[in-house]
């Protein structure tokens, strides 16, 4: 009896290691590796996109928005297969001064209540001249109206992040037309500049 | 748009063209009711109403998006082809199309397209439908209102809904949308106009279209001020109660000549003044003041 009972532990604690031994694997192969074309996951948290305008010609000014989502995917061997998909909350938009910000929510720019997203989605990917950079054509949709955009975007970094998670960084500046997306109000008297750069810094966890 | 564009697209131009189409629909109008026919209604009205929004929208803030366009309208492209579709449908609605055309039908068709972006991004069924429901009795209960101010104090019905569009103008604006404030004014200009030439003619207040179709007007651009802007509930109200703050002085201090517009005037301001003082007070120092 005692035996038997040895025998049945032994075999439990071989079967364990065996399962636990195949689970290891499953998981080593499932490691995102940036050279095949992970997913990630965009953080809110540690994901930036800032805006900078000129205000009556004479100074700028800079904002930026507090709610910021989607995905991208990588793939340093063929940087074609990759691609990005950002989300921005148009409501989110935070200009320091809760009135301004009011404003800027308003039909008067962004409408944000009728066009809540503001959405960048990659259509082509190739890799950039310099090292480390991509450029991503593709189309941003703004207050309703949807317009080509093509985007240098430069890699920080990649690593494991507090919870061992893969993390990677890209980071892009680029400027846009905001008369083109029919945000207009101030540009004749120049209140407030046509041209918008945007500073978008994004994290991504991969899945 | 410097103040003096604002003056010119916004104000002096609407009124002129109002002014044009009272004169080109009102000489036809004559000249079949003295052959004994045409309606009595004076449709020509809400259409110099309807063209005046269209042409100072248009000046101040570019053509409307189209329906049938790549980019979505908003709600506030939407008004200005509604108002105009509005305008259209009172000169139809001594015909067969009356029962379609109705004040009702019209209203719910309006206030469907206004909301549509509500609909779509944040209210669930039964908001929509309390939403709504609640939007059409009040759009009903305003152009009522406005009939019954026209058949009470038939001098001050026109006045009483320019005071009201100006005060939302300031409240729109002072709120948050300077596009909203601008908007309004073509409409108040457009009535005023009217005021002027029916009293000319005779002491009678605009027809019932064209009052109709600027209560359409004013509470569209109130209701996207209060939806897609940041007008508080408490100022819609307030501006809102206005023309039924007159219609009950009419009733309860009935005159004749001065009096007559007067009275309602001044039960209409004493909402609209709160409405406008809340607002101020809701503008704190403004440190981008543009």
């Amino acid at each position: 009896m005692n035996h038997h009972a040895k025998t049945s532990a032994v075999g439990g604690v071989a079967l364990s290691l065996l399962i636990g031994a195949a689970a290891l694997a499953r998981g080593a192969a499932l490691a995102p590796d940036p050279a095949d074309g992970a997913q990630y996951t965009i953080d809110a948290t540690h994901s930036n996109v800032l805006f900078k305008v000129s205000h009556f010609r004479s100074s700028l000014y800079y904002g930026r928005f507090n709610e910021v989502s989607g995905e991208f995917t990588f793939d340093a061997a063929d940087p074609a297969a990759s691609s990005v998909r950002m989300v921005v909350r148009a409501d989110s938009v935070d200009a320091k001064v809760e009135n301004l910000s009011k404003h800027l929510r308003s039909p008067d720019f962004l409408d944000a209540t009728q066009f809540p997203e503001i959405v960048f989605e990659s259509k082509s990917v190739e890799a950039g001249e310099a090292p480390d950079t991509l450029e991503v054509s593709g189309e941003l949709t703004l207050r309703g109206v949807t317009r080509p955009l093509t985007v240098t975007v430069e890699k920080v970094g990649e690593g494991p992040g507090m919870r061992g998670a893969r993390l990677m960084g890209w980071h892009a500046r680029f400027t846009i037309d905001r008369g083109e997306f029919g945000v207009d109000y101030g540009i004749e008297r120049g209140a407030v500049g046509r041209e918008v750069e945007l500073i978008v810094s994004v994290e991504g966890h991969a899945r | 748009m410097s103040g003096a564009d604002v003056l010119l697209w916004g104000v002096l131009l609407p009124a002129a063209v109002a002014a044009l189409a009272w004169v080109a629909g009102r000489r036809p109008w004559l000249a079949e009711r003295a052959r004994g026919g045409g309606p009595t209604v004076r449709p020509f009205e809400a259409q110099a109403v309807a063209l005046a929004f269209l042409l100072g929208y248009a000046g101040q803030l570019g053509l409307p998006r189209a329906p049938w366009g790549e980019v979505p309208p908003a709600a506030q492209d939407w008004l200005v082809w509604i108002v105009l579709a509005a305008g259209v449908a009172y000169a139809l609605r001594a015909g067969r199309l009356r029962p379609l055309l109705s004040r009702p039908v019209l209203a719910a068709a309006a206030l469907a397209l206004l909301t549509r972006a509500m609909l779509r991004h944040h209210w669930d069924l039964p908001q929509a439908i309390g939403w709504l429901t609640g939007l059409w009795l009040g759009l009903l209960a305003c152009q009522a209102c406005a009939d019954a101010v026209a058949r009470r104090a038939p001098a001050a019905a026109a006045l009483v809904w320019v005071l009201t569009g100006f005060a939302l103008a300031l409240c729109a604006g002072l709120s948050g949308s300077a596009k909203l404030a601008q908007a309004a004014a073509p409409v108040c200009a457009a009535l005023c106009t009217l005021w002027v030439l029916d009293s000319r003619s005779a002491p009678t207040a605009p027809a019932a279209g064209a009052l109709a179709l600027s209560v359409l007007a004013l509470f569209g651009l109130g209701l996207i001020a209060f939806l897609y802007s940041s007008l508080p509930g408490r100022e819609a109200l307030l501006l809102g109660s206005a023309p039924f703050a007159a219609l009950g002085a009419s009733f309860l201090w009935a005159g004749e000549g001065r009096r007559q517009v007067l009275v309602p005037l001044a039960a209409a301001l004493i909402p609209l003044s709160l409405a406008v003082l809340s607002a101020l007070g809701g503008v704190r120092s403004d440190p981008y003041g543009y």
